[in-house]
């Protein structure tokens, strides 16, 4: 009887021995093959996730209520106005009113969508998620952003001119297809300016400074 | 200006490609084809997705014809049913129930941003053989998009509409219409193009060549 009580305390002891020589608990080594799967995931995957989610963010805060009243139709009617000075700086002779550009000839009205702020999200959330040291971030997400308010602004301009001038179906081409696609594709060959220029400027710093040799 | 000439010459690429393509696909025998085509392919598709509703998807009808229009027309199998139950009890073998109808304008819808992710792949610097794999991949990949856009407005337009075709609910139509809100604009079909072109054109070894063939030169 003593014999078989001593041998299960021996083979109690051995299970917790096992148990703490079995290591990290399930969440931990959860955990651990969750972050070994993404290390070896290639870089270009794990971008676009990012790329994706902050994406989602964007449009879940651009498309509420509250950013449309308090921050879109601020952003729309300083648009207006800038625009329009723009406009009459080429004798257009035009006023802004909240987010409307009207001159004695022809009236342009500038909506959600038309504020460039769908092509700006799709650069900063590229710079955003790119995988490099901030420091080289802040100048692309502040240079990309002037850039691409400023190609805004000439993107208004120019759709004042053409729907001034030109037929309904050359201003629609222009302000919902290609002229949509191209500003699109400026803010993606601004982000890949940039892309590069962090790219050169990291290896620029990684690489130790050559010592001059003076011949003897 | 050294400095920026592969980029102009990239982006000036681009702008001729994309002119060039849309002034192709504007052209009546290529936008009938692709009209013809995309109708074609996608009414079946659409048709199991919604079993409950006759559903097709037609040209644009006289006196506009827009070759670019794609006219979705349906109504309740069920009140087919019913009338044509109603028809034989009246002895007439003719009903006359009037459809409902959804325009899709298909350059909106597809063409313009396709171009877009073609010119796209075709401008960027990898071989010939990832081009052509990236260009299917992308199409069908962005043609799934397209269809998934149509499933949504359809969704939407059959939950809210008086023939009941199908019901989601207060809960499913709440989705369903915030869906639709963001699909509509312009700006979801640029990032859709934007994200397959990355999946597609872009690999764990020539990510960062990519860049530096387009972007600025390494001096």
């Amino acid at each position: 009887m003593a014999k078989k009580k001593k041998q299960k305390i021996q083979s109690s002891k051995k299970k917790e021995v096992s148990k703490t020589a079995k290591g990290p608990g399930f969440v931990e080594r959860t955990l651990n093959s969750i972050k070994g799967y993404w290390g070896q995931k290639s870089p270009v995957l794990k971008f676009l996730i990012g790329f994706a989610a902050c994406m989602i963010l964007f449009y879940l805060v651009y498309l509420s209520p509250f950013f449309v009243e308090n921050i879109g139709k601020p952003i729309l009617t300083g648009q207006a106005k800038i625009s329009s000075l723009i406009l009459n700086i080429f004798g257009q002779n035009t006023t802004a009113n909240q987010d409307i550009i009207s001159s004695p000839e022809y009236t342009i009205s500038i909506k959600n969508g038309c504020d460039g702020l769908e092509t700006l999200a799709i650069m900063l959330s590229g710079i955003v998620v790119f995988p490099i040291a901030f420091r080289l971030k802040w100048p692309g997400l502040l240079y990309g952003t002037i850039a691409l308010m400023v190609l805004n602004f000439f993107r208004i301009v120019a759709l004042f001119f053409v729907g001034k001038n030109f037929s309904q179906n050359v201003f629609d081409i222009l302000h919902e297809q290609g002229g949509f696609v191209i500003f699109t594709v400026l803010g993606v060959f601004l982000w890949i300016i940039w892309a590069n220029w962090a790219l050169n400027k990291k290896i620029e710093n990684a690489t130790p400074p050559q010592t001059s040799t003076a011949e003897l | 200006m050294k400095k920026y000439s592969s980029l102009v010459k990239y982006f000036g690429f681009f702008i001729l490609l994309y002119l060039l393509l849309f002034f192709v696909f504007s052209t009546t025998p290529v936008a009938t084809f692709t009209n013809n085509t995309y109708r074609a392919i996608t009414t079946p598709i659409l048709e199991s997705i919604f079993p409950r509703a006759y559903l097709k998807l037609e040209k644009d009808s006289p006196p506009e014809s827009d070759i670019h229009t794609i006219r979705a027309v349906f109504t309740s199998k069920a009140k087919i049913a019913e009338a044509q139950q109603a028809g034989r009890q009246q002895g007439s073998k003719k009903i006359d129930l009037k459809a409902q109808e959804y325009d899709l304008y298909l350059h909106r819808l597809f063409t313009s941003f396709f171009l877009f992710l073609i010119s796209l792949i075709i401008i960027t610097p990898i071989n010939w053989k990832q081009k052509l794999m990236a260009i299917l991949g992308g199409t069908f990949l962005f043609y799934g998009y397209t269809v998934f856009k149509i499933y949504i407005f359809l969704a939407d337009l059959f939950n809210r509409s008086d023939l009941e075709i199908y019901n989601v609910g207060d809960t499913g139509g709440n989705i369903i219409q915030g869906i639709s809100y963001v699909i509509k604009s312009l700006g979801t079909s640029a990032l859709i193009v934007v994200i397959i072109w990355i999946l597609t054109a872009f690999r764990k070894s020539n990510w960062k060549e990519i860049l530096g063939k387009v972007g600025l030169q390494n001096n």
